[in-house]
């Protein structure tokens, strides 16, 4: 897989912090300047995806909320 | 004091203790990654499954998370939830405290963990914020030595905040770790800890009130008790889930009721109507009730359920059995509670 194809993580129907758990699972599999795109649920990600991101040295890209859900964008640092 | 190569797990809340702990290691130059094991049983994860906000209007958020971010200290989050149900907190081998709080068992399944991946990924030893003295249960000195043994960290746990009041650790005997630099907290007040927060420039924690688990909670540890009283050891992910939320009501040995309190409760119980029987009344703004066993096994009708809480009162009701579908029936409600509900317990 090349870095520009965006990795999606479903967390819909999950509580926190589930979402945040499926993100770092997942992007330990990836290489540094791929992006996940997290979709989620919990209000919860708005607050705590950044927080990790912080943490952990990750790039926090962004979200967009949607009617019924989060996509929440993170490249791997 | 520099500690190049020297690398440490925290055990990470998110509380005052455990991000003064990191921040101590990290002062002394450890590598420190923080691991916060998500056990199901979090107060701020409740708040959020119900929708609620905190006072400043945002979600609760993950205090680990928002500490390992102002420490610039990786965090991960271990899920538990799993084994801890079964192994801990059904299972306790050193019981519960005032609520249904495996607190003892609770630090060894942790530590336990911490150091297999102590082990698996090279660390040298596993740290936690804990204070003698502060809570009555995990963190007095027999309890503390019990939980390092069963944790098989002989030596190998350092608790920084009171390091100077216990025996020196492997960290501190062999350098790693200064142990002039570390405390001798003891006791319950956290003034010591705030003082050193301010001095640290740590603002951003949560006020330490009753700690992060809501296993200690009377009324929560009624309703575990009462699910385990009538269900055994048999107690899946989703009865947990649902004992969060919700006034819970006792029918009989194999029926239960859960009602809504609000609409965020209602909107949450609605995730787990399928193979449950469900009561609301239509076109008002009623709670939803779902029962707890699957229907199939539960022999209610018109003349013997009823739901109470509602201000809707002498409305007809849709009652939707899920293995029938939809069955309309009439029903009488009273304006607090029903005449008709045979509740045998009332466990919130």
């Amino acid at each position: 897989m090349g870095n520009d194809a965006v990795v999606r993580i479903e967390a819909r129907g999950t509580f926190c912090p589930e979402p945040v758990i499926r993100m770092q699972d997942r992007l330990r599999d990836l290489v540094a300047g791929q992006t996940a795109m997290l979709l989620a649920d919990d209000m919860g990600v708005e607050v705590d995806i950044p927080a990790w991101c912080i943490s952990t040295g990750n790039e926090y890209l962004g979200l967009i909320r949607e009617p019924k859900c989060y996509r929440v964008f993170v490249r791997k640092s | 004091m520099s500690q190049e190569g020297i690398r440490a797990l925290g055990l990470m809340s998110g509380g005052l203790d455990s991000t003064l702990a990191a921040h101590l290691m990290q002062l002394q130059g450890v590598e420190v990654l923080g691991l916060h094991f998500s056990t199901g049983f979090c107060v701020a994860d409740r708040h959020r499954l119900i929708g609620n906000s905190n006072n400043k209007d945002k979600p609760y958020r993950n205090d680990a998370l928002h500490a390992g971010a102002q420490l610039q200290v990786p965090v991960e989050i271990i899920d538990i939830k799993e084994d801890y149900l079964p192994e801990v907190v059904l299972n306790p081998k050193h019981g519960y405290g005032s609520g249904m709080n495996p607190c003892i068992d609770c630090r060894i399944f942790m530590l336990r963990r911490a150091k297999q991946i102590m082990l698996e990924r090279g660390y040298h030893f596993v740290f936690t914020g804990e204070v003698l003295g502060q809570r009555p249960m995990s963190q007095r000195r027999p309890p503390m030595q019990a939980i390092e043994l069963e944790a098989g960290l002989q030596g190998l746990l350092l608790r920084p905040l009171s390091a100077k009041v216990l025996p020196p650790t492997l960290p501190e005997q062999r350098g790693w770790v200064d142990r002039s630099q570390l405390y001798d907290i003891v006791g319950r007040s956290r003034q010591v800890q705030m003082r050193l927060a301010d001095e640290f420039g740590l603002v951003d924690y949560p006020q330490p009130a009753g700690g992060c688990c809501f296993l200690p909670d009377k009324n929560f540890a009624r309703k575990l008790r009462d699910l385990l009283v009538h269900r055994g050891n048999s107690v899946d992910p989703d009865d947990m889930m649902l004992l969060k939320v919700g006034r819970h009501f006792r029918l009989g040995d194999e029926v239960k009721i859960i009602v809504g309190r609000h609409q965020s409760e209602n909107d949450f119980l609605e995730r787990f109507r399928h193979g449950r029987g469900s009561v609301w009344v239509e076109k008002f703004s009623s709670p939803l009730t779902l029962t707890s066993l699957s229907p199939l096994k539960v022999n209610l009708s018109p003349t013997n359920l009823a739901v109470g809480n509602s201000a809707a009162a002498k409305k007809s009701l849709l009652f939707r059995w899920p293995s029938n579908g939809p069955m309309p029936v009439e029903m009488e409600f009273m304006s607090s509670v029903t005449s008709t509900l045979p509740v045998l317990a009332a466990l919130s």
